[in-house]
């Protein structure tokens, strides 16, 4: 009897399996815990989807019947704004497209300056040699751990005096602090890994120290700049008390604008989880897309992939 | 002549160092490269030693005197009770929220580090509830643990547990927003922890296996000590965070009832804008960070020997 290579990969995978009993404890705690931690989201979504009437019914309706009507609201995209009640809504709506938008505006902008600025800084930290840098370094490290509202106080005064309150550019500058550290530490802890003998190599072949940057260090550390990039973005999307206290109601983000639907005499379910899943969504999508490169943002790049 | 000159020490070493001013003259252009990151933290440090200052006065936002008064807001804070007590309730927060998380992920992220198709698409999804941004999702819990409308206390009701009071009264409070807290940050965890898992060596896992040594010793003599480092590393960042917690328990309770869950960054809040009384909310906050400050750099010290001794 001949074995072909298929028969024993099939044979070596089916001796690794779990045993059937370990596998269905597993699979049921795992389904357990994760049922319970997904639930909410679900609800969410489920909710997202229904009428006051139907979340409003005991036991609550939940399985027929699914309508757009929240999403259309939220977004403000064709509804008939003749009642009284209407127009508020829709003014409520329009201010939570703008609150989106504001969040786009800040996320983006700001990943963007810290990234110019930190990612230069951290190949600095990390091949400069001098005694003062991990001082410097753990600075930046520091600035992940000031309770936010340390600095926004100050901060408001700051903007107060100086005319920056109420402005994007102020507002912008804030959410800087969130996206620094993880810049300028992920990517140094990446660019720590790369062999400073590589670079010589490619000044001893001519390139310039630019060049070198540019052609060799950058592209080495590009797992660690994206992992940055990306966790830092998704912290500045969902980041609350800067936009809280420091952002007049024009510039509020989304996550500051979800409390506007918390009217305690009006309370809509369905239009408060249609927002939260609008400003939630992005996010989901770029955890599931760049799932890889979460972790070692996470943790600060002290967990490379 | 010449093979002398090689061999005596002293012409080495100062080949040695003429090459190492070399070398540390051709790093220093990098300076140049650090300077927009220093310029940056200047501007930020600015407010923050401003703060730092303001601490110092009796500055109000209805009365901005900026006179120095030698510490006596912190000498008032120290001497409150309501400071201690917002210091108690940070621990409470802090001790229970931490733990849960730390043992509930330990747990799952060993689970989940299984081959089955349903550990595999979970590993992909638990990562959801910690994407939600944090106000928004204790936003959303709090609509679903509302005591008279909640989908959880229709949920309880099936077990007698209908009128779970929730935010709603000071006993549960503070159960309420660390259940909050170990929902969205646990997630956190397990991906911490099962990266730190997975990307251990299995060799001496295995080798202990074959020896005939029990799980339970496996577990602790090895695998722990393999995966200190990202355990210590989930552990700083979920302690720090927590101490200096807003949004979730502004968002659940802001504070209340009563002062159930007056933690140090809500009491600051409270105190700078409520009352107006920046100073006091800032000192508040400043004694926070000193707090936040001496445990991480413990950690970070333990941190580090914990790598030099796998390494």
């Amino acid at each position: 009897m001949s074995w072909s290579e298929r028969d024993i990969r099939k044979r070596v995978k089916r001796s690794e399996r779990l045993p059937l009993r370990r596998r269905l404890v597993v699979n049921t705690i795992v389904i357990l815990l994760g049922a319970a931690f997904l639930f909410p989201i679900v609800w969410m979504l489920i909710i997202s989807f229904k009428s006051q009437s139907q979340i409003a019914s005991m036991p609550p309706d939940v399985l027929s019947a699914f309508t757009l009507e929240n999403y259309r609201s939220v977004l403000n995209i064709g509804v008939d704004a003749t009642a009284a009640r209407a127009v508020l809504m829709r003014s409520k709506s329009a201010a939570f497209v703008r609150g989106l938008l504001n969040t786009t505006l800040y996320a983006v902008c700001s990943v963007l300056i810290a990234a110019l600025v930190g990612v230069p800084a951290a190949y600095g930290l990390s091949r400069y040699r001098n005694a003062a840098k991990e001082r410097l370094a753990f600075v930046f490290l520091s600035f992940r751990f000031v309770p936010q509202l340390l600095i926004i106080v100050p901060l408001y005064l700051v903007y107060q005096r100086v005319g920056l309150y109420g402005t994007y550019a102020g507002v912008t500058w804030a959410y800087i602090l969130i996206s620094i550290p993880f810049i300028v530490w992920i990517t140094r802890s990446y660019m720590d890994d790369i062999p400073f003998e590589l670079e010589h190599a490619a000044m001893l072949d001519g390139y310039s120290r630019q060049a070198t940057f540019f052609r060799v260090v950058l592209p080495l550390a590009r797992p660690g700049i994206a992992a940055a990039l990306i966790i830092s973005f998704i912290y500045a999307w969902n980041s609350f008390t800067f936009g809280f206290v420091l952002a007049t109601t024009k510039l509020q983000p989304a996550t500051v604008k979800i409390l506007t639907y918390y009217d305690i005499t009006d309370l809509h379910y369905g239009r408060i989880a249609a927002a939260m899943m609008v400003a939630t969504l992005p996010m989901i999508v770029v955890s599931q897309i760049a799932s890889s490169y979460l972790v070692s943002g996470l943790s600060m790049g002290a967990v490379k992939r | 002549m010449e093979a002398n000159q090689y061999e005596s020490i002293d012409h080495l070493r100062a080949q040695e160092q003429r090459y190492r001013r070399i070398e540390s003259t051709e790093r220093r252009p990098y300076t140049w490269i650090i300077l927009p990151g220093i310029a940056l933290i200047i501007l930020f440090l600015i407010p923050f030693l401003w703060g730092l200052y303001l601490t110092f006065t009796d500055y109000r936002l209805n009365d901005p005197t900026l006179a120095f008064n030698w510490g006596s807001n912190y000498l008032r804070l120290l001497t409150s009770d309501r400071f201690w007590r917002s210091t108690l309730l940070t621990f409470c927060y802090t001790s229970a929220a931490v733990s849960i998380e730390m043992v509930l992920g330990y747990f799952l992220a060993m689970l989940l580090d299984h081959e089955t198709v349903v550990c595999r698409i979970m590993r992909r999804l638990i990562v959801v509830p910690f994407m939600v941004a944090p106000i928004i999702g204790t936003l959303l819990l709090k609509l679903m643990l509302n005591n008279r409308f909640g989908v959880v206390n229709f949920l309880l009701g099936f077990l007698g547990l209908g009128d779970f009071p929730w935010a709603a009264s000071a006993n549960t409070a503070m159960l309420t927003v660390v259940l909050v807290d170990v929902w969205i940050f646990t997630p956190f965890v397990v991906l911490i922890l099962l990266a730190g898992k997975r990307g251990a060596p299995t060799d001496p896992l295995e080798a202990a296996a074959v020896d005939g040594a029990k799980q339970r010793h496996i577990t602790r003599r090895i695998l722990i000590p393999i995966m200190l480092p990202t355990i210590l590393i989930a552990f700083i960042f979920r302690i720090i965070d927590s101490i200096i917690v807003f949004d979730i328990v502004w968002g659940m309770t802001a504070g209340g009832p009563g002062d159930a869950t007056l933690v140090y960054s809500a009491t600051a809040y409270v105190r700078s804008f409520l009352s107006l009384d920046v100073s006091q909310g800032t000192a508040v906050l400043f004694l926070a960070y000193l707090i936040v400050v001496v445990i991480s750099r413990q950690l970070v010290k333990q941190w580090n020997a914990a790598r030099q001794r796998l390494s």
